[in-house]
């Protein structure tokens, strides 16, 4: 069996190589971004930067720890404590560093001049400041004007972040707290003095003390999040794509099966066959894709995560989890195929029938309507449950690909009346073009559907998503409106279940009084009641609970202005992080499926040789000919673009619907340039293909 | 006039000569047989006639038009209006009903595929019930008869067959023939046929027979 089967595999090339190729470029995908997955989560941080010229530092703890009734809860503090006083004046050789922010828009820290060698950093030019309004900076003027009254006397060289360097007691009389001191006695000795009153740093501790300690936490959470469902999303095409590659190019063997049926292979020699070949293939094509994953991680690591991840990861587990899978997939769409194949009748072979007479078996009906309750239960359950997750891409995007999974699984059905419909003014055309095309696309629903099935998911996914995120910024900004503005920023902590120290998002508003609090359901604090609450900087306090915030909203908590306790380390995360995540997503996504469309298309061309030919001898031209093959693909497509057309309406249909009940009716605005440009672009590629091909 | 082959010659890149200098005239209402053993250039003669293949010299006279120096398109023009042409293997398109694949050259011709015209076709081939039938619900021999329809529905001068009773069994095969032969008789078809099988032959007017490309008689 297996002689036979590499004899196909070399007799069939053009069918071997196109799923080859979509299994190997599954493969590769899948292992790259699993690769790029691991360098983002294991990747170290950065090295000590603010601190980075000084051995031994000496911190606040960072820590807010809360006393309950099962021991004590902690969480670690949005805005630092500052050094005890009896810390610093047991250090009296210690250099006092103060961070504060200077203006309230710019991301420019206040520093005393005695931190400056602290990092490295030195006197370019000028001379240090010596009065209360006399400063040094990095980029400036010397004799300049900077914040009305301070003048610049001194230029330094550059810094981890921004500064503006104060006199020693200009800075203390900005910014009273102490932040760190800096020493260069051994840490044991410093140790013995300070106790546990702080924290004594060195080596790479003393980057928790960093402006980008925080930032870079959360950009490798969202780039692990990003990375995370771009390899949710590579596995799902890839399944997609190679299971109805190899149905398919199974499918196209019907004729061959029977043959071999005929000359008296056995259903049980022919499934092993089918077995046979998929696993070579498989087998093959899989450790081809897995050998080019480390390649293809490194070409588009920089573009997913922050660039201070630069290592690499050299892990195993992402090639052998894509190896795997790879092989795994094909098997399980051979697994079908092979099934089929066995049932082919001998006398098949005698027959020429493109006209395919069930092309739904019962199986597929059961997956592909289960598939579509799960996504509807889904959407249902988001919408009735928890609203305000809906607008999360976590929660949307599963509901987005069960969608498009179903619609591609019930697609052979759909095909049917979906090309009934399209093609009826076709039929009416005068010419010959318009019959055949439509004809043959509805009596061949399968072929139609496997080139209507990449068309589906690219085009699909990319509907729903761009136009649910384009839904879902509206309605956060929405959401953004109803809180009063200007609103600062904040945090409070809330002691959950009397064990767990949570951190919650929280903005401070002129309008919500000092001792009082608003909060959203989830905190389960009714209104009237009193909130035990911790501020940014640990500071415990008892606040009124005077209302309810809208499920959904940006903060968890608002508090008065007197509250509004923000941090000046953290500058703001870029918010069109996840956006750019989601493009590259799609790029990958759409990338794999235009090949696969290519590949099916070219997989197909060779079983239509036949009837061009007689086209040929009844007197078509060449042009027609080629006007024929063109739309029957574009008739394909067309098909495909509806189902994703239905799928996109079901899913952000939904999503609009579940937000009703959060922001009320929002506008949906539908990206039509850019889907427009997807779609052109499919249409592009199939058009060229079947040119390509009734060239030969 | 039906088709007048002077001096043709057919030779291959790869040497082979199919056809060495044939001079034959195909009589205008007449059912010519062109019979001879594989590989004597039966088919290739056949092909030459209907502007299938181009002869490497000599020349083709198609009812009264040189087909020498056509170019591509044009010849596909000509044949459009002028052959009618039966193969062994039907070569119907599977998808399309018996009634559509019948008014196919018309709609390739950019003409209207007039209902009663592809109807009357249809009867003619004793298929006037089954035109909404795809072929695979036809057997063979019906098959090969929607074949004929579609062959005669532009009227053609002269309809070209190429082994039609190849794949049929001889009921089947008979009833071809029959057809074919009725067609000379009531309306004066010329048909040329290219056949294996003396008893097909056995219908023709007139037997061209074949030996190593050349006209054997």
């Amino acid at each position: 069996m297996i002689r036979i089967a590499a004899e196909t595999i070399r007799l069939r090339r053009l069918s071997f190589a196109g799923t080859f190729v979509a299994l190997a470029l599954g493969s590769a995908l899948m292992a790259a971004l699993g690769l790029v997955l691991d360098a983002t989560v294991t990747a170290p941080g950065r090295p000590p930067q603010r601190y980075s010229a000084v051995p031994v530092v000496v911190a606040a703890d960072r820590t807010l720890t809360v006393a309950t009734p099962r021991g004590g809860a902690s969480a670690p503090l949005a805005v630092p404590r500052g050094v005890p006083a009896d810390v610093v004046a047991a250090l009296p050789d210690a250099v006092v560093d103060r961070v504060f922010r200077v203006d309230s828009t710019a991301d420019t820290i206040g520093r005393p001049w005695s931190a400056l060698a602290l990092a490295g950093q030195t006197l370019h030019s000028g001379r240090p400041p010596a009065t209360d309004d006399e400063i040094a900076v990095e980029d400036g003027t010397l004799g300049d004007r900077l914040l009305g009254q301070y003048t610049i006397v001194g230029i330094v060289s550059r810094g981890p972040q921004p500064a503006v360097f104060f006199t020693d007691a200009r800075a203390a009389a900005l910014s009273p707290r102490v932040d760190a001191l800096a020493l260069t006695r051994p840490a044991e000795e410093v140790r013995a003095v300070v106790g546990d009153r702080a924290l004594v740093l060195t080596g790479d501790q003393r980057a928790r003390l960093d402006a980008n300690r925080e930032p870079d936490a959360r950009a490798r959470n969202n780039a692990a999040t990003i990375v995370g469902i771009a390899l949710g999303f590579a596995a799902f095409v890839a399944v997609f794509v190679v299971a109805s590659t190899f149905a398919f190019a199974v499918a196209q063997r019907r004729p061959e099966f029977a043959l071999l049926r005929a000359t008296g292979a056995t259903p049980g020699q022919i499934r092993r066959m089918v077995y046979a070949e998929s696993l070579l293939v498989a087998v093959a094509a899989s450790a081809t894709g897995v050998a080019a994953g480390p390649f293809l991680a490194g070409k588009v690591q920089p573009h997913l995560v922050p660039g201070w991840i630069s290592a690499t990861s050299s892990a195993h587990w992402p090639l052998w989890t894509a190896f795997g899978t790879g092989v795994a997939v094909a098997f399980l769409g051979a697994l079908t195929a092979a099934w089929r194949a066995g049932r082919v009748r001998p006398g098949e072979a005698l027959r020429e029938s493109v006209v395919e007479p069930r092309v739904m078996p019962v199986t597929r009906w059961v997956l592909g309507l289960g598939v579509l309750g799960t996504a509807l239960v889904t959407m249902a359950v988001t919408a009735i449950g928890d609203p305000g997750s809906a607008t999360n891409r976590k929660t949307f995007m599963p509901v987005v690909m069960l969608l498009v999974a179903a619609a591609g699984l019930l697609a052979p059905a759909l095909v049917r009346p979906a090309a009934r419909v399209l093609t009826a003014p076709l039929d009416r055309l005068p010419g010959a073009s318009g019959l055949v095309a439509s004809a043959s696309a509805r009596a061949s629903a399968r072929r139609t559907a496997a080139i209507a099935a990449p068309v589906l998911v690219t085009v699909g996914l990319a509907a729903a998503l761009l136009t649910a995120s384009a839904l879902t910024d509206t309605a956060k900004s929405a959401l953004d409106r109803q809180v009063a503005r200007p609103a600062v920023p904040t945090t409070v902590y809330t002691l959950e279940g009397g064990t767990a120290l949570i951190r919650r998002q929280a903005a401070a508003v002129a309008w919500v009084p000092d001792d009082a609090i608003m909060v959203t359901r989830d905190l389960q604090l009714p209104v009237g009641s009193t909130a035990h609450v911790w501020l940014a900087d640990g500071t415990p306090a008892a606040l009124r609970v005077i209302g309810e915030l809208p499920v959904g909203s940006p903060s968890d908590a608002l508090v008065g202005a007197g509250n509004a306790i923000s941090d000046i380390s953290v500058p703001p995360p870029p918010s069109n992080a996840s956006r750019t995540g989601l493009f590259i997503v799609l790029g990958i996504v759409l990338g794999y499926t235009a090949l696969s469309l290519v590949n099916t298309l070219l997989m197909a061309a060779p079983d239509r040789a036949g009837e061009r030919r007689a086209l040929r001898l009844l007197g078509a031209l060449r042009s027609q000919v080629r006007r024929i093959a063109l739309l029957e693909v574009l008739v394909a497509v067309a098909v495909g673009v509806a189902l994703a057309a239905l799928c996109a309406l079901v899913a952000v249909g939904g999503l609009w619907l579940t937000l009703l009940r959060v922001t009320g009716p929002l506008p949906i605005a539908v990206p039509w340039a850019e889907l427009g440009a997807i779609t052109a672009g499919t249409i592009t590629l199939a058009a060229l293909c079947s040119l390509a091909d009734t060239k030969r | 006039m039906g088709v007048r082959l002077e001096a043709v010659c057919r030779r291959y890149d790869n040497g082979v000569t199919a056809l060495d200098d044939v001079s034959v005239d195909l009589e205008r209402g007449a059912f010519t047989a062109i019979m001879g053993p594989s590989g004597s250039g039966k088919s290739t003669l056949l092909q030459c006639a209907a502007g299938l293949d181009r002869p490497t010299s000599g020349r083709v006279v198609l009812d009264g038009q040189d087909l020498t120096g056509l170019s591509e398109r044009r010849l596909t023009l000509l044949r459009r209006r002028r052959i009618g042409f039966v193969f062994q293997g039907f070569n119907l398109l599977p998808a399309l009903t018996a009634r559509q694949n019948v008014g196919l050259p018309l709609r390739l011709a950019g003409r209207r595929a007039d209902p009663d015209g592809i109807q009357r076709s249809l009867a003619e081939v004793g298929l006037g019930e089954r035109g909404g039938h795809r072929p695979h619900e036809l057997s063979g021999g019906q098959q090969q008869r929607v074949a004929i329809a579609r062959a005669l529905v532009a009227r053609p001068a002269v309809l070209f067959a190429d082994e039609p009773t190849g794949a049929l069994d001889s009921a089947s095969g008979q009833d071809v023939l029959r057809l074919l032969r009725g067609l000379v008789d009531e309306h004066g078809q010329t048909i040329v046929m290219v056949t294996h099988d003396p008893g097909a032959a056995s219908y023709a007017d007139r037997i061209v027979t074949m030996r190593d490309g050349r006209v054997a008689a």
